[in-house]
């Protein structure tokens, strides 16, 4: 018997599927979610930093050094997925795509 | 973008509502992220995101925070607080039978202090807590503007909806809850001075 996996919030999801590709700071990664949701998931700083926190709290990503920005002004705050919150990232990928082949089969027989 | 500073100080000072741990950990990204909005949404913009943003994530992280780390001092004072004010309330209304409930709320509050070795070590902390005046206040404030309500002009023939009823009802027991906390709070406070 398969495990059942409890859907994630929307802006803990974003967040870890935007991080699928790579390492990044808290304010690109908002924008990315922004994009990459059409502009759905629009994220204030305390959503996204509470958001961040509770993901480092719950080891799906971790901080990693602070770089300096391209224009060099200041330090900002990495993360990126930890192997846990990859494997998160693709078995929540893994659920929409079963939802979306479900629904799909219903809709290709006129059900919706 | 002119009175940026403003706009940040005001931020600043809102964000003051976040736990303090959750401040301290992100304060400087929180304001930076919010300096980078201003830039690129304009004030109106980014006021509306961020006042809908602070309005949710405030009472959510506190809330977090406490189902987190729950404090059985906390829990105790509450259930104490919402005991005495829902006590007073029922002697003012003169629902005696919620009075009794009350009560039987306040000393399975009491029990539970008196078993609890972790709360009766953490009492000592929320003993020292000087914001006993500040819930007393806020609860008498509050009581009074309901008062005042009450007696308007032309109110007393007014017949009440069951919508303003409870609310007035609910109203009225926060209120005495809150002078319950004071009460509670400031009798900590009494008692561990005068013992030491």
């Amino acid at each position: 018997m398969s495990k059942r996996v409890k859907p994630m919030p929307a802006a803990s999801l974003y967040l870890l599927l935007a991080l699928l590709g790579g390492e990044n700071h808290g304010y690109a990664l908002m924008h990315l979610v922004e994009e990459q949701s059409d502009g759905a998931v629009r994220m204030g700083p305390g959503t996204l930093y509470g958001t961040l926190n509770r993901l480092l709290e719950g080891g799906l990503i971790v901080e990693t050094t602070g770089q300096r920005s391209s224009d060099g002004a200041e330090r900002r705050r990495y993360y990126q997925l930890t192997a846990q919150g990859d494997r998160v990232a693709r078995l929540e990928l893994d659920r929409l795509r079963s939802l979306v082949s479900r629904f799909d089969g219903i809709v290709g027989l006129g059900g919706v | 973008m002119g009175h940026e500073h403003l706009h940040l100080a005001l931020y600043r000072g809102l964000c003051r509502g976040y736990p303090r741990t959750f401040r301290d950990a992100y304060g400087e990204d929180l304001s930076a992220t919010f300096a980078l909005q201003l830039r690129e949404l304009g004030a109106a913009r980014c006021w509306l995101r961020t006042l809908r943003d602070l309005t949710v994530t405030v009472p959510s992280l506190h809330m977090e925070q406490r189902m987190h780390q729950p404090n059985p001092t906390h829990v105790i004072a509450g259930c104490l607080a919402v005991a005495v004010g829902g006590t007073m309330a029922a002697l003012v209304t003169g629902t005696s039978v919620y009075g009794i409930a009350f009560l039987l709320v306040a000393a399975a509050a009491l029990a539970a202090a008196t078993m609890s070795r972790r709360a009766s070590k953490s009492a000592i902390a929320l003993a020292r807590s000087s914001a006993w005046w500040k819930f007393l206040g806020a609860g008498a404030v509050s009581l009074a503007a309901i008062v005042v309500l009450i007696n308007q002009p032309g109110a007393e023939n007014q017949e009440l909806s069951s919508a303003a009823w409870s609310l007035m009802m609910v109203s009225l027991l926060a209120s005495f809850t809150l002078i319950g906390a004071g009460i509670v709070l400031g009798s900590a406070r009494f008692l561990r001075r005068r013992h030491g």
